[in-house]
């Protein structure tokens, strides 16, 4: 009885995969409106992580809280694509310095350009002849090799300020005074700073033997916790 | 007092009570010298010892694609063709030594390695696998069930973790497998080496006092991302935590190859790119896995398609002694070498597992043009053991042109063919890097090789 039971699901399943209309690579259904419930993203599924250790009351995280939070990260699908800390893409590495105003042409030893050009194996890039997909879960020498260009270009950012930036224009990473500001930081992690990114920024050139290393490992860490996974 | 009970244990049984143990005292709180102390009094000397070694073995990987696995037949040449003394054969010396001990029958060509070493750390070359000419990533003899067999080692291999779990350099096979490790790629032998050469360490973090400052607002900075307390995300953290402390930290000296590793490789300034490839790998990689750094090396081996090899003797057999003595090198440096784990008494050597595969090993039958196809279709795996498998030949091509395959059950001549053969092959490789835990071969779809193609260590 149970295997005619399990068959007739089996054969079920295999009945509505096949009516699926979308193409195979299709996270979602694309209908309009998103269904909350349907998505990785929806209540009920393991994103929705309202049993915070820390956060909310009696560490409960608030319902109403969770889908604002994801609400202020996207789209449903943007949501259930974040879920899983997925490696930065080779590309979007790419695009994100380049929107900073890192030059990531460059062929300057060591420089952020150069390191990215040559580190497509840590990095994790596709390797089509070997049939490897590019990693999607971050690797050791991924993050290693990210962090490395991350670190290479801290100066570049530093010494322009944010001026050649194309994500933010205008805004000023330090000020006149040698501090980091809030924009800047904004700008360097890609969203809103907290009161701590701040003082945790300041403090650390505070520790460093001069400010201008203490700027470039600001910078450096910055980029590379905000970037560990997208 | 040792307990006799458990001091008799024996194979699962006493693989099972070190690992519940184990676990024990970790949620106890309990000190490592304090646990072994501990497991000595109640249950020997020796339980104590086994505890303190790794589970699993380290493993290299050589894949000859594009026809490279064929040098390697004049390494490990077939018994009967390299005995036959016909020069028509594929097989460049006239002369062979048969090796003595071993399970099943060996002999060494003129420059082939290890004929130093005790019958149990031979070559154990199983005909096995499919005939994939002229692929650049063979499969043949690297699955084990419906999981790839160097995914099911890197699996394997996770009960004793790393910095970089597999080191891989393109172009390489590696298939998929539940829990396997993410291989970090690079291009060629230089890229292990730069793997752990970051700029970085040589520039902004080139004094400790700024490496610390990274690493420590870096944690305080990932622990500011909403995202952070999230179970989801903790594994990738700690891996990121792993990466940045590895940014700071410059190994590219200690695992740099030198002038003296070269020579001791058999390296000169006239050896071939491919062959030096081979050595510069195997050199930097025994000094990563000697400093904990990594538990699986996989490199493409020669690549060279070699259908003219035989029509210049002088090259191949000056290419066909270095390969030996890289393979020694390598040998010679693992028995050098402390266990990383730390196991009383042994070396490296005793945690190692070597495999040697590839598209095609050739005709063994006719050296002219070297032909890539074979006697029903055959491959071949080529393993060294580490004493976990019985050494020598399962299966065999005599000088009439006949190919013997085994039998997985008895161990000697069977009726299977060399396709059917591939998974039972593979198993006997993820035994090995198990350490004898045949529990963990079938796990991955393996079958458990039984006493007559695998040995428990002694």
């Amino acid at each position: 009885m149970k295997r005619i039971l399990l068959t007739s699901l089996g054969a079920t399943l295999v009945a509505l995969v096949g009516c699926q209309q979308d193409a195979s690579d299709s996270l979602t259904s694309h209908q309009e409106p998103w269904s909350q419930s349907s998505l990785a993203a929806g209540a009920g599924n393991t994103w929705n992580h309202q049993a915070q250790s820390v956060g909310g009351q009696n560490g409960i995280t608030d319902p109403t809280q969770v889908v604002l939070d994801d609400q202020a990260i996207g789209t449903p699908d943007v949501v259930a694509r974040l879920h899983g800390a997925q490696k930065l893409q080779y590309a979007t590495l790419g695009a994100i310095l380049a929107d900073l105003g890192v030059d990531m042409t460059s062929t300057t030893p060591d420089s952020a350009g150069d390191l990215y050009a040559t580190g497509q194996g840590p990095l994790g890039v596709a390797v089509y002849s070997s049939r490897v997909p590019e990693m999607i879960i971050p690797s050791t020498s991924a993050l290693a090799k990210e962090y490395d260009v991350f670190a290479a270009a801290a100066t570049e950012i530093l010494k322009s300020n944010l001026a050649t930036s194309t994500r933010c224009p205008g805004t000023q990473l330090v000020d006149s005074t040698g501090a980091f500001t809030s924009d800047g930081i904004s700008c360097l992690i890609g969203k809103p700073a907290k009161p701590d990114h701040l003082t945790l920024a300041n403090q650390l050139v505070s520790q460093a033997p001069d400010t201008a290393t203490g700027q470039q490992l600001a910078v450096a860490t910055l980029l590379a916790a905000a970037h560990t996974s997208e | 007092m040792a307990d006799p009970r458990l001091k008799s244990l024996r194979g699962a049984g006493r693989r099972q009570f070190i690992k519940w143990s184990t676990a024990v005292a970790a949620v106890l709180g309990l000190e490592r010298s304090r646990y072994l102390d501990v497991l000595s009094d109640k249950a020997g000397v020796a339980m104590a010892d086994g505890a303190s070694c790794a589970s699993t073995a380290k493993s290299v990987h050589l894949i000859g694609d594009n026809g490279g696995l064929a040098w390697f037949t004049q390494l490990f040449p077939y018994p009967d063709i390299a005995q036959a003394n016909n020069p028509a054969f594929a097989y460049y010396a006239n002369t062979a030594t048969v090796a003595t001990g071993t399970t099943n029958p060996l002999v060494y060509s003129p420059a082939s390695p290890f004929q130093t070493l005790p019958a149990n750390r031979q070559m154990t070359v199983f005909v096995a696998g499919t005939n994939q000419t002229h692929t650049k990533t063979p499969t043949s003899g690297l699955t084990i069930g419906n999981n790839g067999l160097i995914a099911s080692v890197s699996a394997i291999q996770a009960a004793n973790p790393t910095l970089l779990p597999v080191m891989a350099m393109n172009p390489f096979v590696f298939g998929s497998a539940p829990g396997a490790a993410s291989p970090a790629t690079v291009a060629d032998s230089s890229g292990l080496v730069d793997l752990f050469n970051s700029a970085a360490s040589k520039t902004l973090l080139s004094t400790p006092q700024n490496a610390g400052l990274d690493e420590a607002y870096f944690k305080a900075f990932l622990s500011l991302n909403s995202i952070a307390p999230r179970p989801s995300v903790a594994k990738v953290y700690d891996t990121s935590k792993v990466a940045v402390n590895l940014l700071g930290r410059n190994l590219a000296t200690q695992l740099a190859v030198t002038a003296a590793d070269d020579a001791r490789y058999g390296i000169t300034a006239s050896t071939q790119s491919n062959i030096v490839e081979i050595a510069h790998a195997l050199c930097t990689g025994v000094k990563a896995f000697g400093l904990g750094l990594t538990s699986c090396l996989v490199l493409p081996a020669m690549q060279d398609d070699p259908h003219p090899a035989f029509q210049n003797m002088q090259t191949l057999t000056t290419n066909v002694q270095t390969l030996g003595k890289i393979l020694d090198a390598f040998m010679a440096d693992c028995m050098a070498l402390p266990d990383p784990a730390g196991c009383t008494g042994k070396t490296l050597a005793d945690s190692m597992v070597m495999t040697i595969t590839g598209d095609t090993p050739k005709t063994g039958l006719t050296r002219s043009g070297w032909p890539d196809g074979t006697v029903d279709n055959h491959n071949l795996v080529m393993v060294w053991g580490g004493g976990w498998l019985k050494t020598g030949w399962f299966g065999n091509l005599d000088a009439s042109g006949n190919l013997t395959t085994w039998d997985p059950n008895t161990g000697g001549t069977g009726t299977a063919t060399s396709q059917t053969l591939g998974t039972p092959a593979a198993s006997a490789v993820a035994y090995a890097v198990a350490k004898g835990d045949a529990r963990q071969v079938e796990n991955f779809g393996g079958t458990a090789p039984p006493g007559v193609i695998v040995t428990n260590n002694t």
